[in-house]
């Protein structure tokens, strides 16, 4: 027997723990049709049953408020939905059946089979909570199980309910005499519905749903129906909460004991310190220091393996094959490429580690009510700051999480502001630039001038982030409707096992995404740079074959360089960069990088390994040794480095930024207005900088 | 009529109606419906948003949505 099998439930209630526990990890993440919401399919198989399980993304109710939720209600009420299931897993908080109820409720009078699910059994223990499952099931007319998700027997018991073929059930949860059944009845005759109350939140919702989209005409008969019966939409959803409310808090006293009150305790005890006044914002900074202090010292270690392993790679085989256009296409475009899209992993491991680790303790819920106000001047929300947070490990899935900010207005701020967030690609290029131009034991109050530059310049990516949020809530006035109600979770352990699964994810997709793209401009670079127009590139490998001094080889390399079609393209766009301090190569550089920053280095690794792959000199040495040719003075110098930290830390250069951005948009207006003024910002920025510094220095 | 936002800390009230409007559906399909006995249990640090308990269910708002939501201490 084949199920499709959806997983619903509220936002905390452990449904990716669960869902993880069901899969294992015969699962895939991709995209709902037409829609950037992160679609997680999994595949698994009980004694009789081959299932196919949709974990929806949480909700509190079917009302479709955010475009998640939408989601959640398109494939639940369109019978004809691709991923409509034949069966529904409905995972509710046992700590708080009160309210999951409402959600489990709903979804069960939708005409669906279901299982009742009463996840965080531990926890619900713990708190001296006990729940009559059978008498609960008698009265849902649905098989109820309790469980823990991170519990073997848990995960049988729910296999064997799935192998019970459980039937929709019989009991009408809430009577629909109130809600003008002849509307719904002539609602349900123009679109294919399981029941009344599947047309009812059809009734109510229809100008949301994407169906109504493709199907103009049958909106325009919904409409003509709800008119005709003057059917209010807000009065019959206000009306469905309290008479459902109703019904549930009658029924939770029925099958639910409850002993006393010792984790609402500890939860509030956590909040007297976290939401303080004074200690919820030192603990608030602590923690975003120990998330740059994790990403710059425990990544360290296994950033440098990597970038060791993958130059012993690429001598190896440059000793192996004998040389040629092959032997170096593999060395210095593939190897070197792959080499510059792993070295990211440690660091966005660790910041989806952090990032994973507070949201699943409930930690970001109280940032959020920290900085609420104080993001609110800047035209943003307390919800802005998971993606904000987010946006320093990376921009797109940030962007992406903003689809949790109701009002559009500061959804779209949050979007427009987040790149100028140090995301973790721009790290590479801060701690190459960093390392090169400042010397690791130069000391200012006893702390390294490289910490506090890198602090800096996280700094200054929140200063410009907010400035920017500041100046479009000037410009986007539109009237307040701000409806911010976010839910304060219990705190809780997070799940190994699930924190370890999204950054395995986080980890696939980026290497899926913006690795493929790195490698291809790689290679693309490589041949920029190995070939050139005319035969001056041969003349010059000529007298490099004769050539006896060293001094004179590396010089002749140089000018290979030079007169390739990579040194006439960053020639030609060398006076425009001139007074931010820069020359050619840099100038490649920020032309490639465009793609996505982590390239830059990537770049650079390539321009300056050319011509010479015996030499497994890392990068850093490299670009030290470079002198400018008439001065002899260093060509990346002070003025130069801070120039092009500035450079990186403000300006766009991200493709899939932008490419997002025009998706959640819906729209070229805002990336493209985005892209310009980041780009205008990150150049006059970048000329104050060097400018001042050659001044100065 | 008193609204939740005139409530001090740890006051008990019941909700007793809301001004029509998203807010309004939020709170409701959270449980916290009219009828349902309300506090505010503690504040951000800078006054608002505001944080409700109501049951075992605990909701940030803000002081400008927390005036939609009438109530009547006990």
């Amino acid at each position: 027997m084949k199920k499709r099998v959806a997983l619903i439930g509220n936002p905390n209630s452990g449904k990716t723990t669960l869902f993880n526990g069901l899969t294992g990890l015969n699962q895939r993440v991709g995209n709902f049709p037409g829609v950037t919401v992160e679609k997680k399919a999994g595949k698994f198989q009980t004694a009789r049953t081959e299932v196919e399980l949709i974990d929806l993304p949480g909700t509190y109710s079917l009302f479709p408020k955010s475009l998640d939720e939408r989601l959640t209600f398109e494939v639940l009420c369109d019978p004809a939905n691709e991923d409509h299931p034949d069966l529904n897993l409905i995972v509710a908080d046992s700590s708080n059946l009160e309210r999951s109820l409402y959600l489990a409720t709903q979804v069960i009078q939708l005409g669906i089979p279901a299982i009742l699910i009463l996840n965080m059994d531990d926890v619900s223990q713990k708190m001296g909570v006990s729940i009559d499952t059978e008498l609960l099931s008698q009265y849902l007319g649905v098989p109820v199980v309790r469980t823990n998700a991170r519990s073997r027997a848990s995960l049988l018991a729910i296999h064997e309910l799935i192998d019970s073929d459980p039937k929709p059930s019989a009991k009408e949860l809430m009577p629909m005499a109130e809600f003008k059944p002849d509307v719904l009845a002539q609602v349900s005759k123009v679109v294919d519905v399981n029941g009344p109350y599947a047309a009812f939140q059809v009734a109510c919702n229809y100008s949301l749903i994407s169906y109504f989209d493709r199907h103009p005409e049958k909106a325009e008969v919904i409409m003509e129906i709800l008119e005709s019966s003057s059917y209010r939409p807000y009065t019959m959803q206000a009306r469905e909460s309290q008479i459902r409310y109703g019904f549930i808090n009658d029924l939770v006293p029925l099958v639910e004991a409850r002993d006393s009150k010792k984790r609402i305790d500890f939860t509030s005890r956590l909040d007297d310190v976290l939401t303080h006044r004074i200690w919820g914002f030192v603990i608030f900074l602590s923690v975003l220091f120990l998330i740059f202090q994790a990403l710059f010292t425990w990544a360290e270690k296994p950033m440098e393996w990597i970038e060791g392993s993958f130059a012993v790679l690429s001598e190896q085989v440059a000793r192996e094959l004998p040389p040629g256009m092959f032997s170096d296409l593999l060395t210095e475009g593939i190897i070197a490429g792959l080499g510059g899209v792993l070295v990211f992993v440690p660091q966005i491991a660790f910041l989806f580690l952090f990032i994973g680790f507070l949201e699943d303790t409930g930690y970001m819920a109280r940032a959020g009510v920290i900085v609420d106000s104080f993001l609110r001047k800047f035209g943003m929300n307390g919800r802005s700051v998971i993606p904000m947070v987010g946006g320093f490990a990376c921009a797109i899935p940030a962007i992406m999480a903003t689809r949790s900010i109701s009002n559009w207005r500061e959804r779209l701020i949050t979007m427009f502001v987040t790149p100028f967030l140090s995301c973790s690609a721009r790290l590479p290029v801060y701690t190459l630039l960093i390392s090169l131009v400042i010397p690791s034991d130069l000391r200012f109050l006893g702390l390294q001038v490289q910490g506090l530059t890198l602090l800096a310049l996280y700094l200054a990516g929140i200063f410009m982030a907010l400035a920017a949020g500041w100046v479009l809530k000037k410009i986007l006035k539109t009237n307040y409707s701000g409806t911010f109600v976010m839910e304060m979770p219990t705190y809780k352990w997070p799940d190994l096992r699930t924190l370890l699964l999204t950054i395995w994810e986080k980890v696939r997709i980026f290497i899926w995404d913006a690795g493929r793209i790195i490698v291809a401009i790689s290679i693309v670079l490589w041949f920029m740079s190995s070939f050139g127009p005319g035969d001056r590139m041969a003349r010059i490998d000529e007298e490099i074959a004769v050539a006896d001094a060293p001094s004179k080889v590396e010089q002749l390399q140089s000018e290979r360089l030079e007169v390739s079609y990579a040194g006439h393209l960053g020639r030609a766009i060398e006076p425009v960069i001139r007074p931010l301090g820069y020359d050619w190569k840099i100038g490649i550089a920020l032309i490639t990088s465009f793609a996505a920053r982590e390239v830059f280095v990537g770049t650079l690794a390539t321009l300056f390994s050319v011509g010479d792959p015996d030499d497994t000199a890392s990068l850093r040495e490299k670009m030290a040794l470079e002198r400018d040719r008439v001065s002899g003075a260093p060509t990346y110098g002070l003025a130069t480095g801070f120039s092009l930290m500035f450079f990186y830390a403000f300006a766009m250069q991200c493709m899939s930024t932008i490419a997002v951005v025009k998706r959640e948009t819906g729209g070229w207006k805002w990336p493209l207005i985005q892209a310009g003024v980041m780009s205008a910002v990150a150049y006059l920025m970048s000329f104050i900088v060097y400018q001042a510094f050659t001044l100065f220095f | 009529m008193q609204s939740i936002a005139d409530l001090s800390i740890d006051e008990q009230a019941v909700v007793v109606e809301y001004d029509e409007g998203d807010f309004a559906l939020s709170m409701m399909q959270m449980g916290i419906v009219p009828g349902k006995i309300v506090r505010i249990i503690r504040t951000a640090p800078s006054g608002n948003p505001i944080v409700l308990q109501s049951g075992q269910t605990r909701v940030a708002i803000r002081l400008e949505d927390a005036q939609m939501m009438k109530v009547k201490t006990i």
